[in-house]
Parts: C-alpha cells; sequence; structure tokens
C-alpha cells in the first residue's frame, strides 16, 4: 500500500513536471528555426520591415596595405523585387540562379543572362522575366510577409524550382565545426565557381573608399535575419600603428534596393548562421 | 485671591486653545454654550484663492502669447513609418517640382519606388534604380520631393568638386578602381544636385570605363533635366 502511495506521488510529479516542459521543448525547436524576413522595398503590397537599418562609416588608417579580390563576374546578378515584406530568401535564389542562367538560358525564359566584355562575362539587369522567377521561389518557398523563410524552405523552395526546370542542385557547406569557414567559401567561389548564401542574424553591406593611408568603409546596417549572396570576396591586410589587421568581404547581391550590390564585412555587428555553396546543373 | 485670578486666566487660556483647536466644535458637544464660528475665514480663502487663480491665468495668457507658434511645426518623419511601393516615370514626374526624369528605356532598365510617411501619407521621396542594358552603366538615384524632410542616408566621403554643366550644377565625388582581375577600372561615385526644392542624389553611381573618362556627366543631364 505504502508503495502504491509513492508510486502515485511520483507518477504525478512526472505528470506536472510534463506540463510546463512540452512547451519548453516546442520553444526550442522554434528557436532553432531562424527565419530570414527582410527586403527594403516591396512592390506588390505595402508591408513595410520595421526593422532598423542605418548608413554608417568606418575608417581604418593604415601604414601600408596588401589587398585581394576575387569575382565570379564584372557584375553580377543584383535583383532586389520583392513580392511581399520578408523576401529577402527569394530574391537570393534568383540571383544565384540568375548566375546559372548564363549556363542554361532556360532557367529564366525570356531572359538574357548577360554578355561578355573581353573574357569576362557581366550579368544584365532585373526585367520582368527575373521578376516573374522571383515571383515563382517565392511561392515554392512559401514566403509570407510575416513569416519569411527558413533556410530549410529556401532550400526544398529551390530545389523545386531547379527540378521544374530538369536541373538538378546541390550545396556545400562552407561551415567548419559549427563556425563559418572564410577560406572554405573563398576555395567554392574560386576553384569551383559557386556563389555563396549567406543566412545571415544582423547583416552590413556598403563600398569601400580609399583615401591616403586611410580606408573608409562606408556601409548600411540592419539587425534584420536576411539572405544574400557572395558572388566574390575581398581580404584587406593592413599595417597599422597597432600591428596586422586582417579584414575579410564578400562582394556581395545584397537584395536591397538601394544597396543592391556591394561588399559585406563578415565580422561587423553580423553572424553567419550558415553559408552554403550552390551549384545548378 | 491671586490664586484664584490665576486659575481663572488659565481656565480663559485653555478654553482660547480649545475653541482655536477645532472652532468650538467640542466646547458645544459638552453642551456649553458656543456660537458657531464666521464665515469670515472662508471669505478670506476665497479672496485668496481667486487672486491666486488671476495670477496663475495672467502668467498663463502671457505665455500662450508670447511662445504661440505663428509658423507651421516642423514635420518630423520617423525611419519606423516609412513605406514604399512601386511607382512609375509619369507619377514621379508629376510630384517633381524642378527636375523631371527622362529615361530611355531601350538603354536602361528603371526600377522606381515611391517612399512615403504612413502616419501622414506625406511622400517623402523616390528611388530610380538605373541599368543599363550593356552593363556599362549602372547608378541609384533618389529624388527627394518633400521640402520638409531631411534625407540622412546619404554622404560624400570626400570633399566633392563642383562641376557647373549646362542645365545645372553637380557637386560629385569620384574614384576609379582598378579590377586586376578583369583588366579594366570601374569608376564608383555619388553625386548631388540641388533645385529650388527638390534634390537628386546619386547614390551609387558605378562605370565600367570603356574610355579613358568618364560619360556621367553626358548620362545625367540626359536622364535628370530642369522643369522648364
Amino acid at each position: 500500500m505504502k508503495m502504491l502511495h509513492f508510486a502515485s506521488i511520483g507518477l504525478s510529479c512526472l505528470l506536472l513536471l510534463g506540463t510546463f516542459a512540452a512547451p519548453c521543448s516546442i520553444r526550442t525547436n522554434s528557436e532553432d528555426e531562424v527565419t530570414y524576413c527582410d527586403s527594403a522595398i516591396v512592390y506588390d503590397d505595402n508591408e513595410y520591415n520595421l526593422l532598423a537599418s542605418s548608413m554608417q562609416t568606418i575608417r581604418i588608417p593604415y601604414i601600408s596595405r596588401d589587398y585581394s579580390e576575387y569575382d565570379l563576374a564584372i557584375f553580377c546578378p543584383t535583383y532586389t523585387f520583392a513580392p511581399t515584406a520578408g523576401s529577402c530568401a527569394p530574391i537570393a535564389a534568383a540571383n544565384i540562379v540568375g548566375f546559372y542562367d548564363r549556363y542554361d538560358e532556360n532557367l529564366i525564359p525570356n531572359h538574357k543572362s548577360g554578355n561578355l566584355i573581353g573574357e569576362w562575362y557581366s550579368y544584365y539587369v532585373e526585367d520582368s522575366a527575373v521578376v516573374s522567377v522571383i515571383r515563382e521561389l517565392h511561392s515554392l518557398m512559401g514566403t509570407t510577409a510575416t513569416t519569411g523563410t527558413t533556410e530549410n524552405q529556401f532550400l526544398d523552395g529551390l530545389e523545386s524550382f531547379c527540378k521544374s526546370k530538369g536541373k538538378k542542385m546541390e550545396t556545400y557547406s562552407c561551415m567548419s565545426g559549427g563556425s563559418f569557414s572564410f577560406s572554405k567559401a573563398q576555395s567554392y567561389i574560386k576553384d569551383s565557381n559557386m556563389p555563396i548564401a549567406l543566412f545571415l542574424s544582423g547583416y552590413n553591406v556598403g563600398d569601400m573608399f580609399t583615401e591616403d593611408h586611410e580606408d573608409a568603409y562606408s556601409y548600411y546596417k540592419s539587425d534584420a535575419n536576411h539572405v544574400m549572396v557572395g558572388f566574390g570576396y575581398s581580404t584587406y591586410i593592413y599595417q597599422t600603428s597597432d600591428g596586422t589587421l586582417t579584414k575579410n568581404y564578400f562582394n556581395v547581391a545584397s537584395g536591397i534596393s538601394g544597396n543592391s550590390s556591394g561588399i559585406y564585412d563578415i565580422s561587423l555587428d553580423t553572424k553567419i548562421n550558415d553559408a552554403l555553396a550552390i551549384r545548378i546543373y | 485671591m491671586n490664586v484664584k485670578r490665576y486659575l481663572k486666566k488659565q481656565a480663559r487660556n485653555d478654553q482660547q486653545a480649545i475653541i482655536e483647536a477645532d472652532n468650538g466644535k467640542t466646547l458645544r458637544a459638552l453642551g456649553i454654550d458656543y456660537p458657531a464660528p464666521k464665515q469670515k475665514n472662508r471669505r478670506v480663502m476665497g479672496w485668496l484663492l481667486g487672486a491666486a487663480s488671476v495670477a496663475v491665468s495672467s502668467i498663463l495668457i502671457v505665455c500662450i502669447v508670447m511662445f504661440y507658434p505663428t509658423q507651421e511645426p516642423q514635420t518630423i518623419y520617423w525611419d519606423m513609418n516609412f513605406e514604399s511601393r512601386e511607382s512609375t516615370l509619369s507619377e514621379m514626374n508629376s510630384e517633381l517640382h524642378d527636375f523631371t526624369f527622362e529615361i530611355d528605356e531601350s538603354i536602361y532598365l528603371p526600377q522606381i519606388a515611391r517612399t512615403y510617411d504612413s502616419v501622414s501619407k506625406d511622400l517623402l521621396y523616390y528611388t530610380i534604380s538605373l541599368n543599363s542594358y550593356d552593363s556599362v552603366v549602372k547608378m541609384e538615384l533618389v529624388a527627394v520631393c518633400n521640402p520638409k524632410f531631411e534625407y540622412k542616408d546619404f554622404s560624400f566621403q570626400n570633399a566633392p568638386i563642383q562641376k557647373s554643366l549646362a542645365l545645372y550644377n553637380v557637386l560629385y565625388d569620384f574614384e576609379t578602381q582598378p579590377k586586376q582581375q578583369f583588366g579594366l577600372n570601374i569608376l564608383t561615385g555619388k553625386a548631388t544636385i540641388d533645385g529650388k526644392q527638390d534634390t537628386v542624389y546619386v547614390r551609387k553611381y558605378e562605370e565600367l570605363l570603356v574610355q579613358s573618362d568618364t560619360v556621367f556627366f553626358d548620362i545625367i543631364q540626359t536622364i535628370v533635366k530642369p522643369v522648364k
């Protein structure tokens, strides 16, 4: 009888614990799944992104400087059409599709991807055919103005799009041990000719201005969760009065109207949640 | 005798103290005859209150007269209330005061957005993205046509140079960046054109330098024209 009493108390305690534990586990799951929902200009509705953004400048005085960069094209795709608020993910996917449209013009029907300038390629701009593709990707990803797009939705949507065009898609992680590896990303861009999808919490995009022994990085900064595409990279190694300073940047298509292209400082008020090199073939 | 006098005096003092404490309420409660206090104190209080009210009112009236805004108040627009939507060339031109945009769509693919304040519904500015089909020129412009709105997302990195063009003056700051990988130079920079009420900001200009000199000044005058 005593044993039965203890058993009933134990069971009650377990039930009570379960009552509190269930919502906790649900909250943890939803926290793991970041939704990317940034966009600056919306063309189809009047939804608006309320997240803070601003223009800022960082100046880096130096004694000497080494500089290297690599780009996949002279001008890369920099599409920005947003069907609703929170459309950064389908726009980023469209920029990747636009890149591969050079190799198969059927990816974006009725669209000329670009032209050769000398031996290097330069992409054409967003037109109505590109807008149709962004709308299609928006639908395939299930993007909404309020919830944006998760990384899984992004990948599933882009893969569905590729399949519908008779293409395959492969992804290669630029993460190493849970952290972002810039050298991996550099290798995928330069050696494998692949753009990088960047899944970010907080980001910046701007331009570098050079002056006499001083670089000025003037950038647009946002706290939003954002997806954009790295089509190249640049590394600056400064010798300053305080020692050596290395700054790594992606050359990006941001998807943000008014700041559609520029460089992205990977160490400035930003967190790279994931980075995937993407091949469509 | 002295003791009696002292006791009487003491009794009067005590009675006075009780009266002053509660206006004779206690004495009346004890059955001792004492008349209710007159309304003199209340009247005095009323006069004092009236005088104070008049003084405060006077100060308020003087303040209102001195500080009442005679001009229309400057509108404060908060970034969080900005909304943008797609627009057209004709809509933009109808709302600009000093400039008109002429875009040859066989050369450039324009994207135009109208940004306004969602609270006041005031128009703030237009954003114009222009890309040449030959990929040689890319530019992003902002036309601010609300004189009460201060556009803050623009600054020159270096002191700008002023150049007088045939149609207007332009302030610009350009830089040529060698692209060793491609064996060519890209000109990047910013510029502004001021009108009486409108200002056109060239937020970003990029040009593949096919020739040695920029074509910006020719291009900008074919696109942005002063209203006649």
